[in-house]
């Protein structure tokens, strides 16, 4: 490992753990550890353990599934505009999700599990067209088109809505928010979002082979199909149940990598475990500002990243725009 | 000595039959030079050599064991492929590009110093040692291909499958590679497979010249029988003359046959 990238890691590192300390002591109730340490029977301890605790590690691992999977898609893609929320794969996931409300009396895992199966479905798909040497702007458009077809799924499942708390749900998987969620919901996701980190993390190798093309690639000993599959499955666990409990999320994605290319360089295997520190920090930081931001109510998350990354999204397609012309 | 044999080998590219029923074994510590014209199915058997085109039928055999029965990194790390496009997706320092190489030994590991060793051999050998700090998307079309060859070198191969490696080199630099690969061949004992459009690079380098016309095998052998003017008005319709000069042999493309 280079120094710069070692150096890079652990001031992230560093950033996340003030990020963290500060998530947990920023909220309407304040909290002063040193009064509270006299009384383990404060009520005050339950906001921190089970709201503002579930809260910043759900925003850690979610900000790590999008900035790992995002920087392994454009990696595994060789293409910098890959992204799960650009190319619908969190649509799909919320499309997943939303569908389960006509299921009369589901079990509780059956809307997560729908959310890592709509998850699954887009990347699959995307990767599949990946394949085989089409051409950038055909795997862009599939990304658009499945973007398209997901969301226009959920604007249906918003008007044929079954009940007026199936439509607030659903608003809340296409904003994503943060708000209200707890220890069981964390709890729920976070072993998801861990294997998702492991399987996309394996595939550092096989995407560094891949700067060289599919046939460089196969000729260094990497199996493709298998990359594949492992990303797949790595993108729909991290992504997918990250939607499954806090909705559709986007840019952290798309814009780490971009963030961190320039400090350690685009090798993408080296970019894998730096983007998922820059996702967690991306994340976590955006939902304090949308609990800092004083409004009657709060600013959902997913409205709050989109309004960062829309601009930089832009200014990314600005500048590649003579390498995609 | 390794070999490396296509028994009655058929290779189709979208369903249409590009090399047909071919029989042939190659030496290691030979350059076997593959010729064609356009569209003969060089490319195509070359990435079937090297384990990536499973054959329609027939069979490719290392040492006498099937190709395709080897894992990939195994056989990645006996039989290393030279692309002809260069394709270099990001912008990459050329001495971490060259280090892709070594991803059939290292595996998940980091490079160690002997790899770290190996990598600036490879990139001595390609005569690129200085652009090792460049980022490889500044580089032109002849260093680019400099770089390329340096990356096939650093996984240290048993064979190595080179597809135009010397297209879009100057002389200088052409003749650096080609002795670098020839070197490769004799005195490491490497098998090195190299297709080439000139002829009388061809002609130079070449222990074997195998010529390709219409999927099959028009001429094996050596250079002054292989590149014999009948020869060649077959495969390329072009009259030739094979000169026997103080440098070696030259071959003239006189016209159209």
């Amino acid at each position: 490992m280079s120094r710069r990238r070692l150096v890079v890691l652990s001031l992230l590192a560093l950033l996340l753990t003030a990020l963290v300390a500060v998530s947990l002591m920023t909220g309407r109730i304040p909290l002063p550890l040193a009064q509270m340490a006299t009384d383990p029977s404060d009520p005050r301890w339950a906001v921190l353990v089970q709201l503002r605790l579930p809260r910043t590690l759900l925003a850690v691992l979610i900000g790590a599934g999008l900035g790992l999977s995002g920087a392994a898609l454009q990696g595994f893609t060789r293409n910098p505009l890959a992204d799960p929320g650009v190319l619908g794969v969190s649509s799909a996931a919320a499309l997943g999700a939303v569908l389960t409300l006509w299921i009369p009396a589901a079990a509780g895992w059956v809307q997560p599990a729908a959310a890592m199966a709509g998850a699954l479905a887009g990347t699959s798909l995307l990767l599949a067209l990946a394949a085989g040497g089409s051409s950038m702007t055909v795997f862009l458009l599939a990304g658009v088109v499945l973007n398209t077809i997901a969301g226009a799924g959920v604007a249906l499942a918003l008007s044929l809505a079954p009940t007026p708390w199936a439509v607030n749900g659903i608003i809340d998987w296409l904003m994503g928010s943060l708000v209200d969620r707890g220890l069981p919901e964390t709890l729920f996701a976070a072993p998801f979002i861990l294997a998702g980190l492991l399987l996309l993390s394996s595939t550092g190798r096989a995407l560094d082979a891949l700067t060289l093309g599919e046939t460089g690639a196969r000729s260094l000993g990497v199996d493709l199909d298998r990359t594949r599959i492992v990303l797949a499955a790595g993108t729909a666990l991290a992504v997918g149940a990250g939607v499954a409990v806090a909705g559709v999320i986007g840019f952290a994605g798309l814009v780490t990598p971009h963030l961190l290319r320039p400090l350690i360089g685009a090798r993408p295997g080296g970019l894998l475990w730096p983007s998922a520190l820059g996702g967690a920090v991306l994340v976590l930081a955006g939902d304090l500002a949308v609990r800092l931001i004083p409004s009657e109510a709060e600013v959902r998350l997913g409205v709050a990243m989109a309004c960062l990354g829309g601009p930089f999204f832009l200014g990314l397609l600005l500048m590649l725009r003579r390498r995609l012309g | 000595m390794s070999r490396l044999e296509a028994r009655d080998l058929t290779l189709t590219r979208g369903g249409r039959p590009v090399v047909r029923n071919l029989d042939v074994t190659l030496h290691a510590g030979e350059v076997t030079v593959l010729l064609g014209p356009n569209g003969a199915g060089k490319s195509t058997l070359l990435e079937a050599l090297c384990g990536l085109l499973r054959p329609a039928s027939g069979q490719v055999l290392l040492d006498g064991g099937d190709l395709a029965a080897l894992a990939p990194a195994a056989r990645a790390r006996r039989i290393g492929l030279l692309p002809q496009t260069h394709e270099i997706a990001w912008p990459l320092e050329v001495r971490i590009l060259v280090g892709l190489g070594r991803i059939p030994h290292v595996g998940a590991r980091g490079l160690s110093s002997e790899d770290a060793r190996i990598i600036d051999a490879a990139l001595a050998g390609a005569g690129a040692t200085d652009l090792a700090g460049r980022d490889a998307s500044t580089l032109s079309g002849g260093e680019r291909a400099r770089v390329m060859i340096a990356r096939a070198l650093a996984g240290e191969p048993d064979w190595l499958l080179a597809d135009e490696p010397l297209a879009g080199l100057d002389p200088g630099y052409q003749i650096d590679a080609a002795t670098t690969l020839s070197g490769l061949a004799r005195e490491s004992g490497k098998g090195v497979v190299l297709t080439l459009h000139d002829l009388t690079l061809a002609a130079r380098i070449a222990d074997r010249v195998l010529v390709l016309g219409d999927g099959t095998l028009v001429a094996d052998g050596p250079p002054e029988t292989a590149l014999a003017p009948d020869v060649l008005a077959r495969a390329f319709g072009v009259r030739t003359a094979l000169r026997r000069g103080p440098e070696g042999l030259s071959v003239d493309v006189l016209g159209r046959a």
